[in-house]
């Protein structure tokens, strides 16, 4: 089952922009694309109900506001896409189910759509061969060639916002991925912890274990994070000879 | 009928709005007489007839007023005609006072005595005491107009002072409305997101830079960091905003870690501390060396909230020798907010790694 949408905007590169996002996602479907509020008002009005009505809030002739009290009964959820960030409240009194702040990323525009719906979940799951012993990878510091990484020879994974910096024993990756899905890629290996927000570490690559931080095998300083901290000192504790001699 | 009293009525409003702005005139003249009369009369004895005190009163007020409204103030005029205007004018006044004098006492006096019952001798003496009776007038009316003039200069000097204050406001509003006009948020955000959905297909990495940018021109634009006190949390978003801008620009080969907890996220504290500690490190340190990465690390330790940066720094960088007048001005922002309970102190670690540690006791 496809949720039907209908964008409302008078500017055809957002227009463009939501229609593209709206594509890639495969459980979305769209039903009619209005420029001109006042012929969205009337149509709209008519028609059938719709699942998502995304509508620009400074438009010609009719304010998106006024526009979204009108055709708030007509669809099930209001996503208002606006560069404004002053209309929030307004838009809370009307029952908007999510604000898009342009511009906004896919990802961004996929988080939404799945938080309101979230029994149809989105998310390009990670498809990897888990026996397998090494995935490919593009790595933004060679043109974005894919490159073969093993996971024996990964030291640590660091987060760099929408991007990852990947420590292996040979070299440094960089790559268009979220720390996120990495971590799904590495949750089948119990050798892979997170060992702070932005940092998952390899266990066997732990070199020297201070107060606080973690050195890795290639001199990498970790700091462990609040939530993460019990986990890998019982690992460490557990790896610790005991003499017997207190 | 009717119309000859609204016509006297302007006539009427007039002479009480001209007693009203006098009024101190008139209390100063009567607080003058009242002594000159009353106290000196009482304390000599003598009192002279009621023509004498109105004609010789009426005389001196008439030297004061145009010896300082007119001698003075046409006498000073030009600085080059001072010379011979002001003895000129002094000789003009009190020679018509004395004439007034004469004629009054030669002509009217003789025949009616309204002003005195004797016959004065008109003499040497009679001039003199004239002369006398004028002068000590002069100089109450050259007081009068020194006095005046001060004020009105005094006045004068804070109006414009007052307006050279207006007129900085002016400007500066001016020049902010002006800056606000050019950039509406709206046709700001409007072209980014026509920017970004054109360069998406072609050049990613610019369309996820006009996303960072957005980002932080939103932060700019938001009015919540110009409170007293922010959450941390919406900072901290700034400051990966920042990452990730200075990031994509060098291409993933920055050396800066941002170490904390998301429980931080909540806490309160005063705005533009924590962004601006790290603008200083994209500033000033030195990000390219993989063995010395900068670290940014916010933590609490028992009600201790603690912020610390570690860089390393550019080689010849000028600006670390007189280190800090941006970290004074953090240093005087957190004394102002929190007195003693915040510490900030910086130094340079055995690894020439510049360091700032902050810390705020709750």
């Amino acid at each position: 089952m496809k949720f039907t949408c209908i964008v409302i905007d008078d500017e055809i590169h957002a227009i463009n922009g939501i229609k593209s996002y709206i594509n890639t996602l495969s459980n979305l479907e769209l039903v009619k694309v209005y420029s001109d509020p006042l012929q969205a008002l009337t149509e709209i009005g008519s028609g059938p109900d719709v699942d998502i009505i995304f509508m620009d809030v400074d438009m010609p002739m009719i304010s998106g506001i006024e526009l979204a009290k009108a055709l708030r009964h007509k669809t099930d959820k209001l996503i208002f896409t606006t560069s404004h960030s002053k209309y929030a409240y307004e838009a809370f009194e009307i029952f908007a189910g999510a604000f898009l702040l342009k511009p906004y990323t896919f990802a961004r525009f996929a988080e939404t759509i799945n938080r309101l719906f979230p029994k149809s979940t989105n998310l390009p799951s990670v498809n990897i061969k888990k026996e397998e012993d090494y995935f490919f990878i593009r790595n933004k510091n060679e043109n974005n060639n894919l490159i073969k990484v093993r996971y024996h020879s990964i030291i640590a994974v660091e987060s760099l916002q929408n991007y990852v910096r990947i420590y292996t024993q040979q070299e440094i990756i960089v790559s268009y991925i979220g720390l996120a899905e990495i971590r799904e890629i590495l949750k089948e290996n119990s050798n892979f912890t997170q060992a702070h927000r932005s940092f998952i570490i390899s266990k066997n690559h732990i070199e020297k274990v201070e107060a606080n931080t973690l050195k890795m095998t290639n001199n990498l300083i970790v700091n462990l994070g609040n939530n993460y901290r019990d986990e890998i000192l019982a690992y460490i504790k557990d790896k610790t000879i005991k003499t017997g001699r207190s | 009928m009717i119309s000859e009293i609204d016509n006297n009525y302007p006539q009427q409003n007039k002479i009480l709005r001209w007693l009203s702005i006098n009024k101190y005139h008139f209390i100063g003249w009567a607080a003058f007489l009242f002594y000159e009369i009353i106290v000196v009369g009482f304390y000599t004895g003598k009192f002279g007839v009621l023509g004498a005190y109105i004609f010789h009163y009426a005389l001196n007020i008439s030297i004061f007023y145009v010896h300082s409204l007119l001698v003075l103030r046409y006498g000073l005029i030009c600085k080059k005609q001072i010379i011979w205007r002001i003895p000129l004018f002094l000789i003009l006044e009190i020679a018509v006072y004395l004439f007034i004098m004469y004629f009054a006492y030669a002509f009217i006096n003789k025949d009616t005595h309204i002003i005195n019952t004797k016959e004065p001798l008109i003499d040497l003496p009679f001039f003199l005491g004239g002369i006398f009776r004028a002068g000590y007038f002069i100089i109450f009316g050259t007081a009068y107009y020194f006095l005046i003039t001060f004020i009105k200069e005094r006045k004068k000097t804070e109006g414009l002072e007052q307006q050279r204050l207006n007129n900085i406001i002016q400007i500066a509003k001016s020049e902010n409305a002006f800056l606000r006009a050019q950039i509406q948020p709206h046709l700001l955000f409007n072209t980014l997101d026509f920017i970004y959905q054109n360069a998406k297909e072609n050049s990613p990495v610019a369309a996820e830079t006009i996303i960072a940018i957005s980002a932080m021109m939103r932060y700019a634009v938001d009015s919540k960091h110009k409170e007293e006190f922010i959450e941390l949390g919406d900072e901290i978003d700034q400051v990966e905003n920042l990452l990730n801008l200075h990031q994509l620009r060098a291409n993933h080969t920055l050396q800066i870690r941002f170490w904390y907890d998301d429980e931080v996220r909540s806490e309160k504290i005063i705005p533009m501390i924590l962004i601006t500690l790290v603008e200083n490190i994209f500033k000033h340190g030195n990000l390219t060396e993989q063995s010395k990465p900068a670290n940014i690390t916010v933590a609490i330790h028992e009600n201790t909230f603690i912020i610390e940066t570690s860089n390393a720094y550019k080689i010849n960088n000028s600006v670390i020798k007189r280190a800090g007048t941006g970290i004074e001005n953090i240093k005087k922002r957190l004394e102002y907010s929190y007195g003693t309970s915040a510490e900030l102190k910086y130094y340079f670690d055995d690894n020439e790694h510049f360091n700032v540690k902050i810390t705020i006791k709750k």
